[in-house]
Order: C-alpha cells, then structure tokens, then sequence
C-alpha cells in the first residue's frame, strides 16, 4: 500500500515538474522572439484571472475541455487511440443547434432529449471507427482524424443551407430555444452557465464508470493489456467499442454544451479545437477523470488568457498552442522513461 | 590457465547475486556452470561476457588482469556467447545474419560470395549443418541456435559461452548440440556450458561448477562426481523433493481406477474433455493443428511433450477460444465448446493457462488485486446495486494470495513486479478460484527455478488427484515423465499417444522419426 502510493505521489510530482518545464520552454521561446515572458504572463494572467468577467470566463473555456477531455481518458484508457473528440464535439452540437431549437417543449422533456441525443450522435461516430478496428483492423488514429474532417463539412453545408437561420442572413442556424438554453449563473455579463454543474457530474460519473463499475473495469484492463484480456474471458472487442461509444457520447455532450451555454446557436466554426486540446488536458491528468478538473482549469486559464497575449504582450495567441504540444510531448517522453526505468 | 575469475562480487541493491566466485576454464575444455534459476548463473556469464561490471574481484585472461568493459571488449579479446534468447533477424537469410554480425565485413560492400565459403567451411567443421539460403524465421529452434553457434564462431573465439542451450532443444538435438560442443573442443576452443539440467552436464562437460545464491557450492571432475551431493550442492540440504520431482525419470504407477494397460480400448472413466479432428491450418502462429483428437478423463494429468513451434500454442489458444479451429468438436464433458467465447467455456468449467506469463497471462501493469478479479470483476457477490465493491476484491485478493503463497508486499503490487513463480501463482490462483473442471497449461514451469516448477506440478497432480482434469502441454519431458499419467506427443500438429513411456520413444516421436 505504502509503496503504491509514494508511486503515484511521484508520477504526479513529475507531471507538475514537466508541466514547469512546458511553461519554462515557453517563456524561453518568447525570450527568444525578443519579447518580455514576464509581460506574456502577466496577460495570460490578467485574461483568466485579472476581472470577475475574467474568472467566470476562465471557468467557461474550462467546460468544454473538461467534458472533451473525460472523452478522451475514457477511450485512451481502453488504449482506443480517439482522436477525433472534435468531431464528436460537432456532432453533439450540430444536433444540440438543431432539436434545441424547437419551441413549445418543457424544459423537463426537451433539455434531457437534446443531451441524450447529442451523447448519442458523438457515440455513434466514435462507434464506427472502433467497428472498423475491432472488425477489419482499421487503425482508429487514422479513422477518427478522417472523420473530423466530415464532420467539419458537414457542419459547414448544415449551417450555409438546411440548418441555417429563417432569414437566411448569416451562415449561421437558429437561436436555441429557451426550454433548452443553459442559464447563466452570474450576473453582469459574465459568461459562466449552468453547464458546469453538469460538467462536473460527468467527471463524477466517469470516474465511478473507470473505478466501480465492471465497464469501467474491463476498459481498463483491456487498455492495460488486450492479449491477457483475451484469454482470461473478458471481451475486448466489445469493450472498446463500449468505450469508444462513451468516449464519443461525452464529446458529444461537450459539444452540445457548448451550444446551448455559450454560443447560442450553430456557428460554422464551433470548437477552437477543444477535442485536440483535451488530449493535452487528459494525459496532463494521467487520464484520471478527478484530475482532469486542475488540468482542465489551466488549459482553460490558457485558453481564456490567450486572447489578451497579442493587445498586452504583442505576443501571438498561437503561443498557447505551442505550451499544449510541449505538454504532450514532455508527457509522452517522460512516461517513455519513466516505464523504461522500471 | 585461459579464463580464471578470482572471488567475483555483484550486488544488485540488497540482493547479492555473486559472492566470492572462483571460476577456472583450461583450453579446450567443457566446464558447466549449474544451479538453479536464480542461483547467478546468468549474472556470472553477463560480467564474464563484459556485460555487468564485477563490483569485487578479477577476470583474468590469459593470466592477466581485464576489465572488458563491455561486451565489445570481450568479443575483441576472444569470447562468445550464444544467448539464451536469440538475436536473429528471422526475415533475413542464414548467411546473412551470420555475415552481418562479424567484425571484419566491409562497410559498404556486400561480399556474399566469399562470406559464403567461409560459413560452408565453418558448417562442416563444426557439423553445423545449415542451409545458407534458408530464412531463419523458417526454421526450427534447434537450427536457429546453430545459427547462433555459427555467429559467435564466424570470430574464431577461444571461449565460447553457452547459456542454457538445452532449454528449448528436443532430445535428439540435444544430441546434436553435444556432438557440435565435442568438436568445437576438439579444435581446441574453451566452452563454458550453463545449464540447470544435471543429467546433462554429466554427459558434456569435463568439469562441473555449482552455483546456488550466487556462491559456489561444488566444483569436480565429471569422473568424481558424486550425484546425491551434487544434487544437494545445487538445492542446498533438505531438497529430496527435487530427487524425486525432478529431472530423472519416474514412472508414475497408474492410479487404481485407469484400464490395466493403456492398449485397452475402451476407457473405464467417460472422457471429461474429447477433442476430436481439431484442425487449423499453418499461419505465422505456427504449423497449426492437423486433426488433433484426444479425450482426457475426471482425474487424468495427461502430459503433452513436444520441441517448441509444432503447434502447442495453437492447441491451447484453440482450446481456449482465442484462436479458432477450421473444423473438429472440443466437448466438456459432452457439451459441445467450439462456438463458445473464451468467457462462456470458462464458466463451463475449462480453464486454460498460456504459455507466456507476462503478456498472455497477467496484465502487468496491473495490482495483484485487479489480475485476480479479471474474470470476475462484476460479479453477483462482488457488487452493490450497480457498482462493484472494490473491497471486497482486496479481501478476497488477500485471501488467495495466502492460500497460494503468493509472495508480495500486498494487493496493490503490480503483477509485473513479481517473480516468475509467484506470478505462475498468482495465474493459478486466479484460475483455481472459479473451481475449474478441465485445466489446460502450456509450458507451466517455464522460466521457473525448481522449487516453483516443484510445486507448480504438485498443485497440478493435488488437483488431478481430486478429480480435476488436467492437460500439461510442456518442452520439458522429464517432468511430464515424472508427473503425469500418460504422455502424448505434439509434432508438426499432429496429435502421437504413446503408449510406452521411455524417453527414447517419445524423444522420437517428438523430432518426427517415427519408431
């Protein structure tokens, strides 16, 4: 017990160490670019943390990467490689922008519809690359990138024809309607909705699926090592693409979220890329849903402080992109040597 | 004096592997180094071999002081070593793994011509006789390793190390490598010969060294050997067991209730499991299973002999549902299996354990705890509505763990910090739990010192006795010989009963002459 716990006290020190190291880097490079990291970081830190707008704007960007990134846990997890969480994400909210927006339904009947079906549309496109693994050997990396793209256009042929708003304006869909609109939670502008609560029920369920289900259980396993799973009975193919469908559902929900909390209505353009940004986020918390709320809370203070990086610090908001990669690989690495030392 | 080490040490944190070891190699001379696994044998050759640094002690060469360094520097100086895992590219020709592990090739130029004499000159020397053009990964084990022999003599070495060579071999290539090793001695090379096989070194080397917990126990000409104290130089005192368990060969007495002689046709007791025309065709997992039929009965080890590679892992992948048959019936005590998930024959009561440990066997990077609950995770009495209390597996892994020994700080270890015994119990634990009707093993003792396979073969005659049905299917003949109640031979798929039990007649059957 002892000695299991000091392991896991060390594997979490080494990720606050590389995570360090991330921001390190970082600061080095826009050194390099002969601008002040200092003032770089007073800006992030002014953006997520500098004004109550600010704070609750920080928490916004954090629901979305949240959501994506318990997608993206559950699917490595059962080592299903998903990377396609951003078209899930469109999915959940191409149906979120398109049911959400009928009128006359209560609240009771119409909101629990939206999320059921938008969990169902990202679970079904997150199914049909894990079919095609388990039953043709069609590598999910490659499917799930794919189908991103289709997503993407299909987004975009939905908002500049059969789902685009009534006065055909704009290449954008119709309002959702108020049964369905996630409220605010504060006043005065600020952009925190009701869709946390349900963000962080989601982390509660993924982490009680993961920890005391049998699901839960048997996508670990099979993640850990699909061969032994096969001869001990348990189903691996079956397990991945029950996990794949969960992974999918959450981005979907995320997306739908998104939707119906911030945005409103269906934009050509409805994730910055959160379901890319919620790999960083998962392995970041060394896939365990409960610490993905820190790891989210800082992409999302990267995300929600990136916007004032250019007026403040005459730094490109790109450089947030570039703390997410170094994460990623700083990540992979370490866990590469960190499992060749043992 | 052409190798001498003089009271070698190696510490591996706490562990002392090597203690004040004495070592002498004379010119063409076999000198074996036995002892159990984990005795330091391998420790011992990886610092001869420049692999580990002594951390006291000296290697001397020729009667001066080295230090290798690295193994680079031994096979400079003139020392080989056949591993017991081998280095082979199997997609790559004999003559060109051989070609592209000596010294002198020239860099950018491909002088196959040449290398090929001199390989063919080396062959017949040596009586290696290898097909220069064959792929290796075609070939069988016992001719990979002659590959390997020829690699480490393509540098003309003075001491040829030999670890464990005998592990994966039939008993006519055993032969084989013997007759190899004496002409290789005979050309005046030294050859150090690891084995933990005693019946073995008694019949290669000149001189005998004992290795057990990194001391040395014994050293003696092979003419004064005196076997009951080697034995115990080897097990330390108290080890009757092993004299009788193992490597000599035992004939068990029938158990009072099987048919006079094994010639009767018709069984007393009603087959438990009955394979019938179970057949698979060759792919890369090996030669397949050509109609394979047996039928095993309530209470029978039946033991299951053959070299490596002639579809054992076929048969117990087959049996277990992870690979499928083209046609034949595996029936459970009459019902009918084939069809059936690996999950669903596992609740009627066959339990089957694969070869390797590690990767088939136990999910490594998993507790103890979780690797015991992996066929039952979600279980009726495990769960609470509809979550699985976790609790109750930690009990219930701690309960196992002490009725099957199972040696760890606790059910959080991971299952890949674990020895190989205690992980072959923790794979046995997990499996005795569900109260299994038929069992079936593939190579459970490999990889094991002697106490672990000792009581591995114990558990598995306890359960066969009680009414279990039990399949060993193993390399290692003696210990079928010695344990099981009737021994069958696998050999390029084919299912051979033998109704004699001498060594010889299966040792036959096993490399394909038929007697």
């Amino acid at each position: 017990m002892m000695r299991a716990r000091t392991l896991l006290e060390s594997a979490w020190s080494r990720q606050l160490l590389l995570l360090a190291a991330a921001l390190a880097i970082t600061a080095a490079l826009v050194a390099l670019a002969g601008r002040s990291p200092l003032a770089a970081g007073q800006a992030l830190w002014n953006g997520a943390f500098g004004s109550a707008w600010a704070f609750s704007n920080l928490w916004t960007k954090t629901i979305p990467l949240l959501v994506t990134g318990l997608a993206i846990t559950v699917a490595f997890r059962a080592g299903f490689w998903n990377i396609g969480a951003e078209g899930q994400f469109m999915a959940g909210a191409i149906v979120a922008g398109s049911v959400g927006t009928w009128s006359h339904w209560p609240t009771i009947i119409h909101l629990p519809l939206v999320l059921v079906l938008a969990a169902l549309a990202g679970a079904m496109l997150a199914w049909i690359p894990a079919w095609l693994r388990v039953s043709r050997g069609a590598l999910e990396v490659i499917s799930t990138i794919m189908l991103n793209f289709v997503m993407l256009y299909v987004l975009s042929w939905l908002v500049h024809g059969p789902l685009q708003e009534t006065s055909g304006a704009q290449p954008i869909g119709n309002p959702v309607a108020s049964s369905v609109a996630l409220p605010r939670l504060f006043g005065g502008g600020t952009t925190l909705h009701a869709g946390l609560a349900i963000a962080l029920s989601l982390v509660l369920f993924a982490h009680v699926l993961l920890e005391r289900t049998e699901t839960g259980f048997r996508i670990r396993m099979v993640g850990a090592s699909p061969r032994a799973c096969e001869w001990a009975g348990v189903p691996v193919a079956r397990t991945v693409m029950r996990a794949a469908a969960i992974s999918g559902g959450l981005a979907g929900l995320a997306g739908a979220i998104e939707v119906l909390g911030v945005l409103g209505r269906l934009f050509d353009k409805v994730s910055p890329g959160y379901g890319f940004t919620a790999i960083a986020v998962a392995l970041l918390a060394r896939l365990r849903p409960l610490a993905l709320i820190p790891a989210a809370l800082l992409f999302g203070a990267l995300e929600a402080g990136g916007s004032r990086l250019q007026q403040d610090a005459d730094v490109s908001q790109v450089l947030v992109l570039v703390i997410q990669g170094i994460v990623i690989l700083a990540t992979l690495v370490v866990g590469l040597a960190a499992r060749g030392r043992e | 004096m052409i190798l001498e080490a003089r009271g070698l040490g190696k510490r591996f944190g706490p562990v002392v592997a090597l203690d004040q070891v004495d070592l002498e190699l004379d010119r063409g001379e076999v000198l074996a180094v036995l002892g159990e696994n984990g005795a330091g044998k391998s420790t011992l050759m990886n610092v001869l071999f420049g692999a580990l640094a002594p951390d006291a002690g000296e290697i001397r060469w020729h009667g001066r002081n080295v230090a290798w360094g690295s193994p680079a520097g031994a096979l400079a100086a003139g020392v080989g070593m056949v591993h017991q895992h081998f280095t082979l590219l199997p997609a790559l020709s004999v003559l060109e793994n051989v070609w592209l592990s000596h010294p002198d090739r020239p860099r950018f130029s491909l002088d196959l011509p040449r290398a090929r004499v001199r390989l063919l000159e080396l062959s017949e020397r040596f009586g290696l006789d290898l097909d220069l053009s064959a792929r290796v990964g075609d070939l069988p084990v016992g001719a990979q390793q002659r590959v390997e022999i020829a690699k480490a003599l393509a540098r003309s070495p003075e001491v040829l190390i030999l670890d464990e060579p005998t592990a994966v071999l039939a008993p006519e290539e055993v032969d084989r490598l013997f007759a190899g090793v004496r002409a290789l001695v005979a050309a005046g090379t030294s050859v150090l010969f690891i084995s933990h096989k005693l019946d073995e070194v008694l019949e290669i080397a000149d001189r005998v060294t004992v290795l057990r917990r990194g001391r040395v126990t014994a050293t003696c000409r092979r003419d004064e050997a005196d076997v009951p104290l080697l034995t115990r130089s080897i097990v330390g005192d108290g080890a009757t067991s092993w004299a009788r368990a193992g490597r000599t060969t035992v004939t068990r007495e029938p158990a009072e209730t099987s048919p006079p002689s094994p010639s009767d046709e018709a069984p007393v007791r009603p087959a438990l499991l009955e394979v019938r025309d179970l057949t698979r065709a060759a792919d890369r997992f090996g030669p397949g299973l050509a109609r394979v039929s047996f039928r095993v009965a309530r209470g029978e080890l039946v033991g299951v002999a053959g070299v490596d590679g002639n579809g054992q892992q076929e048969l117990a992948a087959v049996l277990a549902g992870v690979l499928h048959a083209t046609q034949g019936s595996i029936r459970l005590a009459g019902k009918e299996l084939r069809g059936q998930t690996p999950e669903e024959r596992w609740r009627l009561g066959l339990s089957v354990l694969p070869g390797d440990r590690r990767e088939e066997g136990l999910v490594g990077a998993a507790s103890i705890r979780d690797n015991l609950a992996l066929r039952e995770f979600g279980a009726p009495w495990a769960r609470e509505g509809l979550l699985v209390n976790v609790g109750v597996h930690d009990a219930r892994a701690v309960a196992l763990m002490e009725r099957h020994d199972v040696r760890a700080p606790g059910p959080e270890a991971l299952a890949e910090s674990l020895s190989g015994g205690n992980q072959q119990k923790l794979l046995l634990a997990r499996e005795l739990a569900g109260a299994p009707k038929m069992l079936v093993l593939l190579h459970p003792t490999r990889g094991l010192d002697i106490g672990a396979a000792d009581s591995t073969l114990r558990t598995l005659r306890a359960l066969a006795d009680d009414g279990c049905g039990v399949v060993v299917i193993s390399a290692e003949l003696d210990e079928l010989l010695a344990w099981a109640d009737r021994v069958a031979v696998l050999h390029r798929g084919t299912w051979h009963e033998s109704p004699a039990r001498s060594r010889r007649e299966i040792g036959a059957l096993m490399v394909g002459a038929h007697p």
